[in-house]
């Protein structure tokens, strides 16, 4: 295999690899959201659905930040723009890549921010699809901003990182904000140059794909020392073993509902427009956080965020973040 | 009581002492912990600056709030904590209200409808049941006491006896020194000890001598004792000051151990020795001496009259560590809300349920839970950013619109609505461990009906109407307490929570709300012979020929907590959630505002910044590569030895010495559990041979 060996002439440079990097990062910022809203409908916290989609919202967070180490180790600070959620799109993933399809499975499904029903949780399945197809060489030369399944995006990003490994310089701008949240995850941002460095990159993608994003045998528990040993919940369970689960219930939990364009003013609305601006500043936080910053109101803004959210849906409004 | 016009009651309705190593003592503080100083000139959630409330009282004064060097006297020895008892006045028709705004201290020289108080006569009864009393059930807690768990309720000291009304058993195991008075005018002490006779203030308020009283103490009825920290002989005193109000001191954290017939003492078990017993809460063999009990009062007048008084109670504890570091959810918080649920204490928050109109005020009903949190990370060993977000809910003012603040929608509050919660940690708080059968605590269903009101914006920005000086001090005093994790916590436990504890009378005999529902005692029946204390007050378990528990006795409080105290106090830093169906390894808090885990030592501040944090155990016998053992001595031996030498976790504007330190931080000083620290040469010899 020639792609993504040492020594071989690169399919990628360093800008197609920035660029599929800014990819996961829009990828992981998308479900943030997408996975609270739907977290928050949920009016009793004490549900398993709700502590489960928690315990991923916390991984994605953790995904955030890797990817982002990854990033800078490579010499791109990924920036964070508000997601766009309309229709089916979901951001560089398309299904009918797949084979076979996965809607075929999980529909019918939305990635408009609603409520936990049965959209959201085929969306959310969808999403975290595992890429089943294992082994699977990916291709390079072909130029591509969307995958079949988040899984092989992520195989796409890992051969890139081994064709550029030279590039990687340890210590840049690497953020490690849950450690003592993974007290197996040895380190979990790039301290070495070169190879070695490309060698704990490689390791923080595992822990993406192991925890839940792409694995590539669905079935797979996560490795003991990807588990999260603090605020998780069934921790081996990856990301999508734990939505199939929710699906599967009996009965989704009781839900809020509201409304996407509540009247301006009415209380669902000023709830909107509070997130809407936390979240904004939330963003810009994100920029400073995984570009070499300390902004000190990462806590407390990431923690509005939730009540903001659990907000809305008191007020009979559906969040929106923008 | 009488046809005054007035009704008069002694407050606080419960006062805590805490024990000391020491001759010496402070007085238990009057204001509230980590909250502003009525009439200090300081607006709710501005710090300015002020010392803040939760500092014991420099003896002699109205409220002078010690400093750093006071907490300990000239030889290092801690100070024990009186609990001050003073006497109000309430014109007869403000007493059956709640919050009225009314009440006027009476002290020797006050005119009283015309008549001069010439001497206040005080009687007080401590007792200590523990030993005698059923074992603390970790699982069950205060539902151990129903009667579908009649089996499970198991006597502690089983080999002294198994029935729990036996004479003998009693006499053995209660602590008992009978009554004691004393005349406001009288300058000395008066002891709760072995070698002085029991004295109570009949009707007419005259001292009677009582010699014939079964005075009990451990070496009374056990000849081998092990007492590490010298014999039980005496659980405090009692002392008046210039205005004839009482003090009553406790014990000085003592502990003793019956031996076994190897001549060995009961060894201090840590963890779980059976079904619900925790062997540190339910130490076999061990005595201390905390103990409680009733408080009376007679007002003397010059033309020889007399005026009985509404009695209150004492409860002497454990030390608080933490004074100025107040509890998300407080002794105060439990008792509120008995009161407000279940006693019809305030009919406009609580009917049949929550009345969806009222509005809580701000500054009382829900800025202390703010300010409660933003407190945490100076006992505890919380992260950064979880610093951030505490102090942004510390933050949180009366003018903010609660969707602007970190708290929109109480996300983060655990809902005691939903018994599921409590077994959620993280992100919900408090982030400490819960009741008995609880994995983690909640807010009380008070706090959070106010909490739900303040989300919805409905709450009174404006500060609420004040309460009269003796309600205010029945809150304060228990403020400065915790109110979870009741297993069993540190000065009262779950009982509070069950409505035979108090008078219930309170409105129509002027009594007053929050008053222990103390049974009557007859000294003139005592009789050398036979214990003069019984059983007393089981939860639900009604009193021979009564429906409902029997009243309480002295020690009918104290006799629910840990025994020794000192071995719950040494283990309760942090546990695993439990239950713990999932085995979680993560530590959680048990009462940090008291029981400091971890904290920030105040001579390593430089230059205004915080140095390591480090644990308030620690030194010789309590290292550990085991976080769950950390903190705390390996030992409970070493506990019992040198509980006094823990450290004080004060606010930076009451610390004495050369450094100032800024009245936002909030230091531990006065540890004696140090390794001494190794100066820069040059050093010197003792002497010239060295």
């Amino acid at each position: 295999m020639a792609i993504g060996a040492p020594g071989g002439r690169p399919e990628w440079d360093l800008n197609a690899l920035w660029s599929h990097l800014q990819g996961v990062t829009d990828l992981e910022l998308w479900t943030i959201p997408f996975y609270l809203t739907a977290m928050y409908s949920i009016k009793d916290p004490s549900q398993d659905a709700y502590q489960l989609i928690q315990s991923i919202v916390y991984q994605e967070m953790l995904h955030a930040q890797l990817a982002c180490n990854i990033a800078n180790a490579y010499g791109y600070s990924p920036t964070f723009t508000a997601p766009v959620y309309e229709g089916d799109d979901i951001p560089h993933i398309r299904f009918a890549l797949d084979v076979p399809n996965p809607t075929q499975t999980f529909r019918p499904y939305s990635a408009e921010l609603g409520p936990l029903d049965e959209r959201r949780i085929n969306a959310m399945c969808l999403i975290e699809y595992p890429e089943w197809d294992t082994e699977r060489t990916p291709n390079l030369r072909m130029r591509r901003e969307e995958y079949g399944s988040i899984g092989e995006f992520y195989a796409a990003v890992r051969a890139g990182m081994a064709e550029l490994r030279h590039h990687v310089r340890g210590g840049v701008k690497q953020a490690d904000h849950f450690q003592f949240f993974y007290q197996g995850l040895k380190n979990p941002t790039i301290t070495r140059d070169g190879n070695e460095g490309y060698r704990q990159a490689v390791t923080l993608i595992d822990v993406i794909t192991d925890q839940g994003e792409g694995q590539t045998r669905g079935d797979a528990d996560v490795p003991a020392e990807f588990q999260n040993t603090a605020d998780g919940f069934h921790e081996s369970w990856p990301h999508f073993r734990k939505f199939l689960y929710i699906r599967t219930l009996g009965a989704l939990p009781e839900t809020f509902s509201g409304e996407a364009e509540p009247p301006p003013g009415s209380p669902g609305g000023q709830a909107q427009q509070r997130l809407i601006q936390d979240f904004g500043r939330f963003l810009r936080t994100l920029d400073a956080l995984f570009s070499g910053g300390h902004p000190e109101d990462f806590g407390p803004l990431m923690a509005k965020l939730g009540g903001d959210i659990l907000t809305c849906w008191q007020n009979g409004a559906i969040p929106r973040f923008s | 009581m009488s046809d005054s016009a007035h009704v008069f009651r002694i407050h606080p309705a419960i006062g805590i002492a805490r024990v000391g190593n020491s001759q010496e003592y402070v007085i238990g503080p009057e204001t509230m912990a980590g909250l502003p100083v009525p009439g200090a000139g300081e607006a709710a959630g501005e710090t300015a600056g002020e010392t803040l409330g939760g500092l014991p009282i420099r003896p002699g004064t109205e409220s002078e709030m010690i400093t750093s060097r006071e907490l300990r006297d000239r030889d290092g020895a801690l100070k024990r904590q009186a609990a001050r008892f003073k006497i109000f006045q309430y014109p007869r028709e403000a007493a059956g209200r709640y919050r009225s705004g009314a009440g006027t201290e009476v002290t020797i020289g006050s005119v009283v409808e015309g008549r001069r108080v010439a001497d206040i006569v005080w009687t007080a009864h401590l007792a200590n049941k523990k030993a005698s009393a059923y074992i603390m059930n970790d699982d069950l807690g205060l539902a151990v006491y129903e009667r579908a768990h009649a089996a499970e309720l198991q006597l502690r000291n089983l080999a002294v006896g198994s029935d729990p009304d036996n004479a003998a058993r009693l006499r053995k195991l209660i602590i008992d020194p009978g009554p004691r008075a004393i005349r406001g005018t009288d300058t000395g002490a008066v002891r709760f000890d072995k070698s002085t006779f029991a004295s109570f203030g009949d009707s007419g308020a005259r001292i009677q001598e009582i010699r014939s009283y079964p005075k009990s103490f451990p070496d009374d009825s056990f000849s081998r004792l092990y007492t590490p920290v010298g014999n039980i002989d005496s659980l405090g005193e009692l002392r008046t000051d210039e205005q004839g109000r009482l003090l009553v001191l406790g014990g000085y954290g003592k502990a003793c151990s019956r031996v076994l017939p190897d001549g060995t003492p009961y060894p201090l078990i840590n963890g779980a020795v059976g079904p619900g017993n925790v062997a540190n809460v339910n130490e076999e063999g061990w005595f201390d001496d905390a103990g409680d009990g009733p408080v009376a009062a007679t007002l003397v007048f010059e033309d020889g009259g007399v005026q009985p008084v509404h009695g209150a109670w004492a409860v002497v504890a454990d030390p608080s560590f933490a004074p100025q570091i107040l509890n998300v959810v407080t002794l105060w918080d439990q008792i509120y809300d008995t009161w407000v649920r279940e006693l019809d204490l305030c009919p406009e928050i609580h009917g049949h349920r929550f009345r969806d109109a009222y509005k809580p005020f701000f500054d009382d009903d829900l800025f202390p839970i703010f300010r409660a949190a933003s407190l945490q990370r100076w006992t505890t060993n919380l992260p950064e950013r979880a610093i951030q977000a505490h102090d942004a809910v510390g933050r949180i003012r009366a003018e903010d619109d609660p969707g602007d603040t970190i708290l929109t929608g109480l996300a983060y509050i655990r809902d005691p609505n939903n018994p599921r919660m409590s077994s959620i940690g993280a992100p919900f708080m408090p982030l400490s461990t819960g009741d008995s059968g609880r994995a983690f605590l909640s807010v009380t269903l008070t706090q959070y009906f106010f909490l739900s009101q303040w989300n919805k914006g409905r709450f009174h920005r404006e500060p609420a109407p004040r309460p009269g000086p003796g309600e205010l001090l029945d809150q304060a005093v228990l403020v400065n307490c915790v109110g979870g994790d009741f297993g069993p916590g540190l000065e009262m436990t779950f009982i509070v929570k069950d409505p035979e504890l108090y008078r219930q009378d309170w409105r129509e005999s002027g009594a007053g709300p929050f008053r222990i529902r103390a049974a009557v005692l007859d000294y003139n029946q005592a009789q050398a012979s036979q214990p003069f204390l019984t059983m007393g007050y089981v939860p639900f378990h009604p009193a021979p020929g009564g429906v409902e528990a029997a009243p309480l006795e002295p020690g009918d409080i104290s006799k629910f907590m840990a025994v020794p105290w000192h071995t719950d106090f040494n283990a309760c830093a942090t546990h695993n959630p439990d239950p713990n169906p999932r085995n979680l390894k993560t530590l959680y808090w048990a009462w940090p505002a008291q029981r400091p885990v971890d904290v920030h030592v105040a001579r390593e501040v430089r230059d205004g910044r915080l140095g390591p944090v480090r644990y308030s155990i620690r030194g010789p016998g309590t290292y550990s590569d085991d976080p769950s053992q950390a903190g705390r001595f390996a030992d409970q031996i070493d506990i019992v030895l040198s509980w006094h030498r823990i450290g004080f976790v004060i606010q930076g504007s009451a610390i004495d010495g050369g450094a100032a330190f800024s009245p936002e931080l909030f230091l531990e000083v006065e540890s004696l559990l140090d390794e001494p620290l190794i100066t820069p040469w040059p050093m010197y010899s003792e002497n010239l041979d060295s």
